[in-house]
């Protein structure tokens, strides 16, 4: 492996954000405004039940605030898009797959968007106050990063579907879609049904936004969180062998098909 | 030592063609009518290392087909093909290393960064050491002109500008084999001098070798010796330019002024006309005929006598 080429690709991804100047810092603003909404909801409402403590829910939806947009699979990148502008041939005929290059620049994006999201997880942090220590943040960024990685696996997946479909959109909205509420983006998993619990536990999902925010804020026990731990490297490990098959039929299909 | 060869190479794809109408495509959803391709047909041909060939053909004769095949991109149906001994749909990134692609009309550069950023990015794809890759950089940005530009994002750049930072892009890592596929499209004149000079001296100092297509029939005159014509996927020239040339040297390409062109009309001299307009004509007509040509047409009259130009030797040997 490359790790030279990849951090350097990871460089240009953030760079090209940069260069959107405010894009990603405004797209955090949705996640910051509901967070406060649903802080705001647990003063007034018991909406959780006894499931979980008041003061641990803000802190969850703090921390989601600005976690969401890196974490959840986003509609990215138009794969088909790249083969007609010519990006994946070139990918081809250079010593850094194209896989590599989704992976890597899909890493680097995620990353961008959890820095710039620590910018509207503070301002929520200041207006809302939740019991949230600088320990807890810490262990949360720490946890976030095997997030980052099966959430950039995830959409890498989904975006090959473009190679059949030509147009990625529809799959990549589905995974969107039911990764928000699948992963914790919208309720915390242990407030939902015990049957959506169970099968949402079934899906990667929850190891992108419930698993490394609940662990990190204390909701998890420290088993809990070594036996989550595992079953994230496993997803990570399943979804880059799902990649690499998909990869291969796709591409097998795309050099037997033109371009 | 042969870089390039080819062996009876043949791509056979399936394409869809969607049935007309609107319930023509909603049945295309559950049944699509397909239909088989043959993009290229048995083609053979070796390519000695250092060489620069033309690769010419009318559209969709297979000359991108052939590159993508050669350059891995695309998996041949049969036959075979091995480039620097390595057999290119393996994608061995020994072998990616050594190669390099230019696609005239498509782009690896990042359009929201300056070209600098995609030539960083692939010094650490090609591993290449600093002072390599600042050396090399300078060379061909004072090459291409572009020395001032490599920092403004690609974007804000014109066409003939991206299209020269795409070929630093291609050749950066100093490929030994480079596949060229309309490498002038979109250039002006200057830019497309600057690529012809690049060519030849990759060709000539640093015995790179070229497979060059192009619909530019100047790029492949300047700098092609030989030349492989293909039409409908199959090789219908393959051989020195000199040689095609010799095949036409009996005929002459005459151009007449609009006044003494009238005096041809019906003077019985067999010939083929290109062009005729109020200007003048242009034809085609034996070397032995250009006596009667002039005795028709009476002295004083505006002629010009040449040699056929290739473009008319390639839609001969096409058939089009």
């Amino acid at each position: 492996m490359n790790y030279r080429a990849a951090l350097q690709r990871m460089a240009m991804v953030v760079k090209v954000n940069l260069a959107y100047r405010w894009n990603t810092i405004v797209a955090q603003i949705a996640p910051a405004i509901t967070a406060l909404f649903m802080i705001g909801l647990l003063r007034v409402t018991d909406f959780a039940g006894p499931a979980v403590a008041p003061a641990s829910l803000a802190a969850y939806y703090c921390l989601l605030s600005g976690a969401v947009g890196a974490m959840v699979p986003a509609i990215w990148p138009d794969v088909f898009a790249e083969i007609r502008s010519g990006r994946v041939i070139h990918a081809l005929v250079r010593p850094f797959g194209y896989v590599a290059d989704l992976v890597w620049g899909g890493v680097g994006s995620a990353m961008y968007k959890l820095a710039s999201g620590l910018l509207t997880m503070g301002c929520v942090a200041l207006i809302a106050r939740p019991a949230l220590s600088l320990s807890q943040l810490l262990m949360f960024l720490l946890l976030a990063v095997p997030a980052l990685v099966l959430s950039t696996l995830l959409s890498t997946l989904f975006s090959l579907s473009a190679f059949w479909l030509l147009d990625d959109t529809g799959p990549s909205f589905f995974v969107w879609y039911l990764a928000m509420f699948s992963s914790g983006a919208i309720l915390p998993l242990r407030v939902m049904p015990l049957w959506a619990q169970r099968a949402f536990a079934a899906l990667p999902f929850r190891y992108l936004i419930d698993f490394p925010v609940t662990a990190s804020i204390g909701m998890l026990a420290p088993r809990s969180v070594a036996v989550g731990l595992t079953v994230q490297v496993i997803w990570i490990g399943v979804s880059a062998l799902l990649i690499s098959l998909v990869w291969s039929r796709g591409l097998r299909r795309l050099s037997l098909g033109g371009l | 030592m042969a870089h390039i060869t080819v062996d009876n190479l043949a791509v056979t794809y399936h394409k869809t063609e969607p049935r007309p109408g609107l319930t023509g495509r909603i049945a295309d959803l559950f049944s699509p009518v397909r239909t088989q391709v043959h993009a290229l047909r048995g083609v053979s041909f070796v390519v000695e290392a250092g060489e620069c060939v033309g690769y010419i053909g009318p559209n969709g004769s297979g000359k991108t087909t052939t590159i993508k095949a050669l350059s891995g991109v695309l998996r041949p149906s049969g036959g075979s093909a091995r480039v620097l001994g390595y057999e290119p749909i393996g994608r061995d990134p020994r072998y990616l290393a050594q190669i390099g692609l230019i696609l005239g009309a498509k782009s690896q550069l990042w359009a929201d960064l300056p070209a600098m950023d995609t030539f960083l990015f692939l010094k650490e794809v090609y591993r290449l050491g600093d002072a390599e890759f600042k050396a090399r950089l300078d060379h061909l940005c004072e090459l291409f002109g572009v020395t001032e530009l490599i920092r403004t994002p690609v974007r804000l750049l014109s066409q003939g500008e991206r299209v020269r930072m795409q070929l630093i892009c291609a050749v950066l890592h100093g490929p030994r084999v480079l596949f060229m596929d309309e490498p002038t499209y979109g250039l002006d004149i200057w830019a497309q001098a600057a690529v012809r000079d690049f060519t030849l001296k990759a060709v000539k100092e640093l015995g790179t070798t070229v497979l060059l297509t192009s619909h530019n029939l100047d790029d492949i005159d300047r700098l092609c010796e030989r030349i492989i014509v293909l039409n409908e996927g199959q090789i219908v020239y393959d051989g020195k330019k000199a040689a095609l040339r010799a095949q036409f040297d009996a005929l002459r390409k005459v151009s007449i002024s609009g006044d003494a062109a009238a005096a041809l009309k019906d003077c019985g001299i067999p010939r083929e006309v290109l062009d005729e307009g109020p200007e003048g004509t242009t034809f085609i007509v034996g070397a032995d005929q250009l006596g009667a040509v002039h005795r028709a047409i009476g002295p004083g009259a505006s002629v010009s006598v040449e040699s056929v130009p290739l473009e008319y030797m390639i839609r001969k040997l096409v058939g089009r």
